[in-house]
């Protein structure tokens, strides 16, 4: 406990240094482009559209519905899948700091974090205005999808403070994750849904899928204005817990030679 | 204050193929290929109190630790063994050459490293002006860092890492830094910080710059710490001993 308030202590104190780095990362990853942050939105658009039409016809579902469903799921397994393959680099591309500067390390996790909010908000704007446009925004769904939200945020600070530092002593972790990735996202329910899995008899590739109820607390609250099922958040939970006493575990054992490794 | 007591530094030695996950992997199902050194030994027990206002020069052959334990000094480096007690805002001036944001403009490079150094929003914007005029890069501040040369970086690193005003002071070997104009410009700028009386550790090869401004040396051989001393008693002692001595 009193970690996790030295922690919240340090993010606070330090608001300004790795929330102006997170700012201009995802300024400058855009800058060399006219469209700039527009780009974002066109890949998702692009995507749930092109897609949405295409699947909604092979799953034989409603575009109407489907394509909203899509690119919800899309915007937040971005973020998810974002925060443990860029986490492993929160370290790497400080180095020259962390070499040079006695420095809290949690800095550099809250940069990549907040770096990853700001990627999801966006997202998560595109989404809604797809919503809006289809007509499926419930007026109460965005209120019922906030502790979803909270507990996706607990997994991306897990995620990336525990990446973070196998990042660092393991440098090809970075690759292996994103081949591991594109598997994921073929098991993991983002781009049909759910019920698809369990009417199978496959319903334990949904509950012993963490990911899949990291989706589903956000996704279901905002499509239906009602909270996911209970195991969901359940599961969720758990799993955000063990990658935050990871990351305090690796915080404590491998932070001394930190600045070894950089 | 800077306080060490009993400190040793092991760096960790790594594989010639890096450390990776197939190669932490491999090894494990490897034979064993008789018992590996996984340390070396940087900093070796040394205990060392450098007082408030006390102005110390760091001597010793390349290798022998300064770059090391001036690491310690600064709170980068947590020590293997020992413990370190630093009291006071620490300014290390150790590397210009690393330490940048590519992507980033120089003149956001300024700002970070401001941040970085823990200067206040109003103490960057004070400062920001003064540095972009001293490094000379003008509009060059504009474009991103990855388009600089090495000179450009050393000159937006000098000039962001010299505008403060830190406690303590510790410099690895920092003069001589670009051509001869700005050197003249650098020197003059650290002849100024040094001069502060604030509580300084400077490594240096250059004998006249400890002599002008250190009333007290420490000597490091192999880790070790082995004469420390009044300036003059230990640098004579350093130019008869030092050129012969093995590595």
């Amino acid at each position: 406990m009193t970690l996790l308030f030295r922690e919240f202590k340090l993010a606070v104190n330090n608001f300004n240094i790795w929330s102006y780095l997170s700012a201009s990362d995802v300024k400058n990853k855009f800058r060399r482009s006219k469209l700039g942050v527009i780009w974002p939105v066109i890949h998702q658009l692009a995507f749930s559209l092109g897609a949405g039409v295409i699947w909604a016809a092979v799953f034989h579902l409603k575009p109407e519905d489907f394509i909203p469903f899509l690119t919800m799921g899309f915007a937040i397994w971005g973020f998810i899948a974002g925060s443990m393959m860029e986490g492993c680099s929160s370290f790497v591309v400080a180095h020259g700091y962390l070499k040079q500067l006695p420095l809290p390390q949690s800095i550099f996790i809250f940069r990549t974090v907040f770096t990853q909010v700001i990627y999801l908000a966006i997202g998560l704007a595109t989404a809604l205005g797809v919503l809006l446009y289809f007509g499926k925004l419930h007026p109460l769904g965005l209120l019922y999808a906030l502790p979803g939200l909270m507990l996706l945020l607990a997994y991306s600070y897990g995620a990336i403070g525990t990446l973070a530092y196998l990042g660092l002593r393991y440098r090809d972790l970075q690759h292996g994750l994103a081949g591991i990735f594109s598997l994921l996202f073929v098991v993991t329910p983002v781009i049909y849904p759910a019920e698809v899995l369990i009417q199978k008899g496959l319903s334990f590739a949904i509950y012993m899928n963490p990911l899949s109820s990291l989706i589903e607390i956000v996704r279901v609250p905002v499509l239906t204005g009602d909270f996911a099922n209970g195991s969901h958040y359940a599961i969720a939970g758990v799993f955000a817990l063990v990658l935050v006493v990871l990351r305090f575990y690796f915080g404590s054992r491998w932070g001394r030679y930190v600045p070894f490794w950089s | 204050m800077i306080e060490l007591k009993n400190v040793s530094i092991d760096y960790p030695l790594e594989h010639v193929d890096g450390a990776s996950l197939k190669s932490a992997l491999l090894s494990k199902f490897s034979p064993k290929r008789g018992p590996e050194k996984k340390f070396y030994r940087a900093i070796d027990d040394i205990s060392l109190t450098i007082d408030n206002g006390e102005q110390v020069g760091l001597v010793g052959l390349n290798g022998a630790g300064k770059s090391t334990l001036l690491r310690v000094m600064s709170g980068i480096f947590h020590p293997s063994h020992g413990t370190v007690n630093i009291r006071g805002r620490v300014s290390p001036l150790l590397d210009f050459a690393t330490g940048f944001e590519l992507h980033h403009t120089g003149l956001e490079n300024i700002r970070i490293r401001l941040m970085l150094l823990g200067e206040s929003n109003e103490s960057i914007a004070e400062k920001i002006g003064e540095i972009s005029e001293f490094s000379e890069l003008g509009e060059f501040l504009d474009q991103p860092a990855r388009t600089y040369s090495a000179g450009m970086f050393m000159r937006l690193a000098f000039a962001t890492s010299t505008a403060i005003n830190p406690e303590i002071l510790i410099a690895d070997e920092v003069v001589g830094a670009g051509d001869a104009q700005f050197a003249e410009k650098a020197k003059q700028r650290i002849e100024k910080l040094l001069s502060g009386g604030r509580t300084t550790v400077i490594s240096s090869h250059s004998m006249d710059l400890i002599r002008q401004f250190c009333s007290r040396v420490v000597w490091l051989h192999k880790g070790k710490v082995i004469v420390d001393g009044p300036v003059e008693d230990v640098l004579k002692d350093y130019e008869v001993r030092a050129p012969t001595m093995a590595r």
